[in-house]
């Protein structure tokens, strides 16, 4: 216990949907926001979004910023859209969780924390589905 | 955009971190660093933790611990016990066919006044019928209100975290049906009923859990 006591430790946020992959990285509460980064602001065309290349630079971002404020140790949180949407986290997740780790944080737990309702709600679209 | 950088990043260095502190039923262990810039703001404020880092049983990795921040003082921040939950994948290993699952979500009420929300899992060794499902589940709920009612908060919660009181069911309701597994799988403190209403946890928020 006496080595944790000097390690600061966070969590790492991953919401990796199939159009982005959004990361946050705060401190043990989650309430404290240390540093975030999206697929979205690394690469400029919309398609890339949600890619592995997009997650990983967002990753190594979120991580520096995050070193550099004094953070040393996280925890991996990753959720995938849930309820009625995808319940398997997008293809920006792996490369993310690999980059944060590449990037020199010790990694405690990795753990999915996507939202699963018990029953579902209706999605939305209408008896008509959705009409583009 | 340079200024603007900047700004921020001296808005950080502003903020102080406090340490977390657990309460004494988990002997006081520090459980990490929060930022803020006054140790008002980080009351409220949730840390989840397994039980494994708290006692260092590996066989505990999978109940995770959340505690409340309560009481600040200087750098320390004091916490409260606020609930536990099962690790996800560590429920579904234990689901399977063929078998029986009784849910029972019991809310309780201790000697000290603590209100808590406690959902236990048994898991039969076949499929049983119904009526032994109801059986099980109101005796359950009755063992589960008589050991809130007989003790402490403290002695509660270590016995509901440490699998006794999951033990005692387990004993109880066997001579109805073979039971496989019995976990008490999530809890929820909803505050204390004696003190003041300010030290009360809002429910209203809450209770769709």
């Amino acid at each position: 216990m006496s080595s944790k006591k000097e390690i600061k430790w966070g969590a790492a946020h991953i919401y990796a949907s199939q159009n982005n992959t959004i990361l946050t990285i705060t401190d043990i509460t989650g309430a404290e926001i240390v540093a975030k980064a999206s697929g979205g602001i690394v690469v400029k065309a919309d398609r890339e979004k949600p890619s592995p290349y997009a997650a990983m630079l967002a990753a190594s971002k979120a991580a520096s910023d995050a070193l550099d404020k004094g953070l040393m140790a996280i925890h991996i949180k990753v959720r995938a859209p849930g309820g009625y949407g995808s319940k398997t986290p997008g293809p920006g997740a792996q490369p993310a969780i690999r980059a944060l780790a590449r990037s020199g944080f010790i990694i405690g737990r990795i753990e999915d924390v996507t939202p699963l309702p018990h029953d579902t709600i209706r999605r939305p679209g209408g008896r008509r589905g959705r009409r583009v | 955009m340079s200024s603007r950088s900047s700004a921020i990043k001296d808005k950080w260095k502003m903020k102080k971190w406090f340490t977390v502190f657990a309460p004494e039923l988990f002997s006081g262990v520090p459980l990490g660093q929060t930022a803020a810039f006054e140790g008002s703001q980080i009351i409220g404020r949730k840390i989840e933790t397994t039980l494994y880092d708290l006692t260092g049983d590996f066989s505990l990795v999978h109940v995770k611990v959340y505690f409340k921040i309560t009481k600040t003082d200087n750098e320390r921040a004091y916490s409260a016990f606020y609930g536990h939950e099962m690790a996800r994948d560590y429920i579904r290993s234990l689901i399977r066919r063929k078998s029986s699952k009784i849910q029972n979500v019991v809310d309780v009420v201790t000697k000290d006044g603590y209100k808590i929300r406690v959902k236990a899992l048994i898991l039969t060794t076949y499929r049983c019928q119904r009526r032994q499902k109801t059986d099980i589940r109101k005796i359950s709920a009755d063992l589960i209100q008589k050991i809130a009612s007989e003790s402490n908060s403290n002695d509660f919660i270590s016995s509901m975290l440490f699998g006794k009181i999951s033990n005692e069911i387990f004993n109880t309701c066997k001579k109805i049906y073979p039971l496989r597994n019995v976990e008490i799988e999530k809890s929820k403190v909803f505050g204390q009923t004696i003190i003041s209403e300010e030290k009360k946890v809002e429910s209203s928020s809450i209770s769709g859990g």
